[in-house]
């Protein structure tokens, strides 16, 4: 029952196959036996319980009040919650309960969703390993999968892999089957990144489309809440939950185009899709590369016009991105002084020499380092060097896809990832910056252009770990983008996921069809 | 207003001589009255010509530049980027919003009416109004104090030292989010003018058109207050400010001294009031200016500005202005460089100080606002909106532009052509909330001229309503009653001395009409001529000194003795009347009972005519007096007593000046009954 899909579950609510808050009460029994994963910084079992007796009601009375009524879900810890903690994974924000929820946890809600908690990330979602939060790293759960454990041969607890990150909780929330539904945000890929390393659906909608209100911001001018599910369906049902206008957003775009359901007689005849040659990047490994030919070839020998592409300025991007990100961080961490909410420091010799003791002790390393460049880059002096440059090639950037796009292509294929999820030891060795730079690559882009993309599973590596492809579309073009990625997701026939927490569940479903 | 040069020179002189009349109140230790003179005539071409002047020094060659920063707050009901209202007097933090107190995950949504209210101030100015325009973050590094929740209102065990100077308590502006969203790169208006009248001459009665550019017009977020109490070791935060819309309007440096600073605010204070886009008060921080300040010999690059901060009125405006040019000359004369700083306004030494100055050094780190797309405006004729737009959410240039009111310099413009008064005169009418209308009510319902209904209007209603510190909406007489009692003097049935008496009667408010008035107190015009004439007689035969002096043609004993008959009439009689009489008598030729021939009544016109024009000379006096007096009132804002013996020692010199001009001016003002009337204490 856990490892089905949204439309699965609400057909059985329908059916009377069994209750939300049966589903609600097995979801909270594998948060237990997933603790020590990782990905929930706050579980809100009390709330999730009674929110799931109402949806109950609703399932009784023979109204519910939408696909998403009764399903649990999961939110990344930088969306704020009314009255639920919310601590972007620092000390800066821990005790943190917010006055308000974000627009789209809002409407989650609304529907009769059941919010089980909030995922842990990466501090202030700065990182793609899920690695540098207060709250310590999330493992993936791919790492207790069958195929993983027969292949290394290890103990899971000595070489667990990374769920990539910054979302890695709501990742791992999703893979490990306690959650069918999580929000992540994506600014340079922190959706796609862990989304992709730990074998889900993660959708980065166009930039616009969903409300940033409420979402503690990374960088406001490619900040997105991200959609993970297992699958396609699933996410173009929540995108279409979750978007629209929101007043309180100033950048959300007024007029949608409706989603509906998702057509299932695509014709990939007619389909052009470009592979951009720029992503064939160093470091890109060898399965993904085949997994990448695979796929491409899957799509011409079923009529599609496969064709390189070009977007000559990828190779800057990750740099430009880097110095918009930060200074944006710069700005946007202004506000956290420790006064009003979360750590305080006891220092109070003076205003300043709190303020310092405050935000030295409140932010990792990693957030200070942001900060202090970030100021570098807008000091007066040094804002048209590199931030008004980075703007500049910023457009370039999206000027390239604009091109490709009015060419004629309708979808870039490209790899989401270099390659499956690393160990955390060996992630390790490198520092945060690094591995941004490397996990980035590919994603980022597509924050610099505003542009909808969607990463899918494939295939499993030789290590038993997912490899995923991302597909890239043109802005509003969300529907169309999550059409292609269904097809291809029927093509690809990924395999479910199968923990050792399984057994004991599928005796408890009495006779629940796995095969809904 | 259009003078020759020649006029002008004169005004100009005469300016310089009377400068000490017009600041009287200034601290001379500072030898600011010289300042202001050379600030102002060294910036005037024509008085550069004249000879003495080319021969001073160096220094005195030496004019200020002045620029104004001003900030006007927005008078809208809501803030710029939050649904939180907006109101001065509301208990601290009672009026912010999570975005105002920088809640994270909160986001700026832009009031309309803000922007309309932008682009209406831009159109006033004949700004060019940026069809797109854009969202600026200035940050601040330190001491801007942060944000205290609403539940957490104190800060303790915080140092008084939080690097801000700790002037009467206030301390920084605190801007939660670290940040100010300005219009820093493209403001919504840019390249207007500001015209105003730079009131100037004997009792600042000559008008001199000037104008200032508006560099732009930029929308802003206002600020917190913070407070410290040092006692405690505390601060206080008050975010009600926060996020309140400003227009920040940038002037370029075409002033020279404070006066002419001064005038072109409240020329502005009264274009925004009438747009409704800024209520102007400057006492309760609505609008506040920043002077940018420096002094060059003309010809020269500019000199190195300071600014001048702290200033909470026009008057102290110009104070400021011309004490910081004299000490920029002084600085330099003595050798000295002056300082790029920031300087606050010490009010009560009349002298700017150095604020300790994070200013200069603050890198702002300016970057776009990236939660708001840029702001568009539209125009139904040459820029319509896209199709779909929702019309509520779309701000029409032209729309606006259809609602602007009467802005003042056109509502003095048609005061003066409908009504024939003088342009000074239409400056007082508008400068006064209200008095406009009053007197257009008076006008239009009275049948006697609008030149003699304006001295009424602006010298007794007036005069009473500054004395009592009422404002003309709060006035106990009424246009309409005022225009009776108008009626009455015209119609011959008071004289204009009863008519005084009258009007103080009514000021009582004790719902009398002015007939009723005349009648209870038995004011009507002495209409006997038998008696007029037995009284003129015997004035006649009293003084035969004066009346030898009167017939070798000395006019000014006549007035004497038109004096003493009223004195006898208790001011009931026709003074012109009076005066026919005791000329003819003069002559030996006053027959009892004979009735006025015609060239009696030629004579009876042009003592009218002279009547009149003596008593707009008088109003134009008394209208520079209640400009003084209407300055110190603002000064005087919430130390009520002080403003209030102020106002009294003015009225009193207003009362003895009065007495003193009476003979000049003929029998009118010496009238002993409402010469007895305490005006002063």
């Amino acid at each position: 029952m856990l490892g089905l899909t949204i439309r699965e579950v609400s057909l059985a609510f329908r059916e009377g196959r069994i209750s939300p808050s049966e589903l609600c009460r097995k979801c909270l029994n594998r948060v237990k036996k997933t603790r020590h994963l990782n990905a929930y910084i706050t579980v809100t079992e009390e709330q999730a319980l009674k929110q799931a007796d109402e949806a109950d009601d609703r399932f009784r009375r023979g109204a519910p009040r939408g696909p998403l009524d009764g399903i649990p879900f999961a939110v990344k810890d930088n969306f704020c919650t009314e009255n639920i903690e919310t601590t972007c994974a620092s000390k800066m924000l821990k005790g943190y309960r917010p006055p308000f929820s974000a627009t789209v946890v809002q409407k989650l809600l609304d529907q009769g969703a059941v919010l089980l908690g909030k995922t842990n990330l990466d501090e202030f979602a700065m990182g793609s390993g899920c690695t540098d939060g207060a709250f310590g790293p999330v493992r993936n759960p791919w790492s207790y999968a069958s195929p993983y454990r027969d292949q290394s041969g290890l103990e899971p607890d000595s070489d667990w892999v990374i769920t990539g990150g910054s979302s890695g909780g709501s990742a791992a929330a999703v893979a490990s089957l306690s959650s069918f539904l999580a929000l992540g945000s994506d600014t340079g890929g922190s959706t796609r990144n862990p989304a992709a390393l730990c074998g889900l659906v993660g959708l980065k909608p166009t930039y616009g489309l969903l409300s940033r209100h409420g979402l503690i911001p990374l960088v406001n001018s490619m900040d997105v809440p991200g959609i993970m599910t297992r699958s396609v369906h699933d996410a173009a049902t929540v995108l279409g939950v979750l978007q629209g206008h929101d007043v309180k957003d100033s950048t959300t775009f007024h007029h949608p185009a409706s989603l509906g359901d998702l057509p299932d007689d695509l014709d990939v005849r007619k389909l052009r899709v470009g592979i951009p040659q720029e992503y064939h990047a160093p470091g890109l490994s060898r399965e993904t590369l085949s997994q990448w030919s695979r796929m491409a070839d899957l799509f011409e020998r079923a009529g599609a016009r496969v064709e390189a592409v070009s977007l000559p300025h990828t190779q800057h991007s990750i740099v430009c991105y880097h110095v918009l990100c930060v200074a944006e961080v710069a700005s946007n961490m202004a506000r956290f002084d420790g006064l009003e909410y979360g750590h305080r420091s006891s220092v109070d010799s003076s205003t300043e020499a709190l303020y310092a003791a405050t935000r030295h002790a409140g932010f990792n390393d990693v957030v200070r380092g942001r900060i202090l460049s970030g100021n570098y880059f807008l000091l007066k002096r040094s804002y048209q060097h590199y931030f008004v440059k980075a703007q500049q090639v910023r457009r370039l950037i999206a000027e390239d896809f604009a091109q490709v796009f009015s060419s004629g292509i309708d979808v870039l294929l490209t790899p989401t990832t270099l390659s499956d999820a690393a160990s955390h030891a060996h992630f390790m060795q490198e520092d945060n910056q690094t591995r941004s730079t490397q996990e980035d690559v590919f994603t980022q882009p597509v924050n610099m252009a505003g542009l909808p993309a969607v990463t899918m599973p494939t295939a499993l590596s030789q290590r038993g770990l997912p490899i995923s492809l991302q597909l890239i579309g043109t802005a509003l073009q969300d529907r169309k983008l999550l059409t292609v990625a269904k097809w291809l997701e029927q093509q690809v026939a990924f395999p479910k996921i199968q923990l050792p927490w399984d057994t004991g569940d599928k005796d408890k479903d009495l006779g629940v069809a796995e095969s809904l | 207003m259009a003078a020759s040069s020649a006029g002008m020179r004169t005004v100009v002189c005469n300016f310089n001589r009377q400068i000490t009349i017009y600041h009287p109140r200034i601290n001379t230790q500072n030898a600011y009255n010289n300042v202001c003179i050379r600030g102002l005539c060294t910036s005037t071409p024509r008085y550069q010509s004249q000879p003495q002047i080319k021969k001073k020094s160096a220094v005195r060659e030496l004019v200020g530049v002045v620029g104004l920063e001003i900030h006007a707050q927005i008078h809208s009901s809501t803030k710029l980027f939050s649904g939180s209202q907006v109101g001065f007097f509301a208990p601290p933090n009672s009026q912010v919003s999570f975005f105002d107190a920088s809640l994270p995950g909160t986001l700026p949504a832009l009031n309309r009416r803000c922007v309309e209210a932008a682009v209406m101030t831009g159109l006033a100015l004949d700004c060019t109004i940026n069809r797109k325009s854009l969202f600026d973050r200035k940050h601040y590094f330190y001491a801007d104090l942060p944000p205290i929740s609403t539940q957490r209102r104190e800060l303790p065990s915080l140092s008084s030292d939080v690097g801000e100077p700790p002037t009467d308590g206030i301390g920084a502006d605190p801007k939660a989010a670290g940040y100010q969203i300005t219009q820093q790169r493209v403001p919504i208006a840019v390249g207007g003018t500001l015209r105003y009248g730079h009131l100037i001459g004997r009792k600042q009665g000559q008008v001199v058109a000037k104008s200032v550019r508006i560099k732009q017009i930029q929308l802003e977020q206002d600020s917190g207050k913070s407070l410290h109490d040092d006692s405690r070791s505390q601060t206080l935060i008050d975010l009600n400010r926060a996020g309140v819309a400003l227009m920040e309007l940038v002037m370029e440096p075409d002033m020279s001294c404070g006066e002419e600073a001064a005038a072109a605010v409240r020329e502005l204070q009264l274009i925004l009031q009438a747009l409704g886009t800024c209520q102007g008060n400057m006492a309760e921080g609505q609008l506040r200016v920043d002077a940018n300040v420096s002094v060059h010999r003309p010809g020269d690059p500019l000199g190195v500005r300071t600014e001048v901060k702290n200033i909470n009125s026009a008057r102290f405006l110009a104070r400021a202005i011309d004490y910081e040019i004299e000490r920029q000359m002084e600085l330099l004369a003595t050798g000295g460089t002056v300082q790029n700083e920031t300087r606050a306004f010490d009010y009560k030494s009349g002298q700017t100080i150095p604020m300790r100055d994070k200013e200069g050094l603050q890198d702002y780190r300016f970057m776009p606002e990236p939660n708001l797309p840029p702001l568009i405006v539209y125009d139904s004729e040459t820029a319509p909106p896209p199709a779909g737009e929702d019309p509520g959410q779309v701000v029409l240039i032209d729309a606006v532009r259809k609602s602007i009111p009467e802005l003042p310099s056109a509502r003095r413009a048609r005061l003066v052509n409908t009504f024939g008064i003088l342009p000074e005169h239409s400056y007082t009418l508008v400068s006064e909330d209200g008095l406009t209308d009053y007197f257009e009510g008076v006008a239009r319902e009275t049948r006697a001229p609008p030149k003699k209904a304006i001295g009424w209007v602006m010298k007794d209603v007036l005069g009473l309503l500054k004395q009592q510190g009422l404002s003309v909406s709060q006035s106990p007489i009424s246009p309409r009653a005022l225009a009776e009692l108008l009626d009455l003097l015209e119609a011959g049935r008071v004289s204009s001395s009863a008519a005084k008496m009258v009007l103080q009667e009514l000021w009582k408010g004790t719902g009398r009409s002015p007939a009723q008035v005349v009648e209870d107190l038995d004011l009507g015009l002495v209409d006997d001529s038998t008696e007029i004439q037995r009284i003129c007689l015997s004035v006649i035969n009293s003084h035969p000194e004066e009346v030898r002096a009167s017939r070798s043609g000395n006019r000014k004993v006549v007035n004497k003795l038109v004096g003493l008959v009223q004195k006898q009439t208790k001011g009931r009689a026709d003074p012109v009347r009076i005066r026919a009489i005791l000329e003819e008598g003069q002559q030996g030729s006053v027959v009892a009972g004979e009735p006025c021939g015609t060239g009696l009544e030629q004579e009876l016109e042009r003592e009218r005519e002279r009547e009149q024009e003596l008593e707009q000379e008088q109003e134009r006096e008394q209208g520079a007096g209640s400009r003084e007096q209407e300055q110190e009132l603002e000064q005087g804002a919430g130390t009520g007593a002080g403003a209030g013996s102020r106002s009294r020692s003015r009225s009193r010199e207003q009362a003895h000046w009065c007495r003193g001009c009476a003979f000049v001016f003929g029998g009118e003002l010496v009238i002993s009954a409402f010469g007895e009337v305490p005006l002063g204490p």
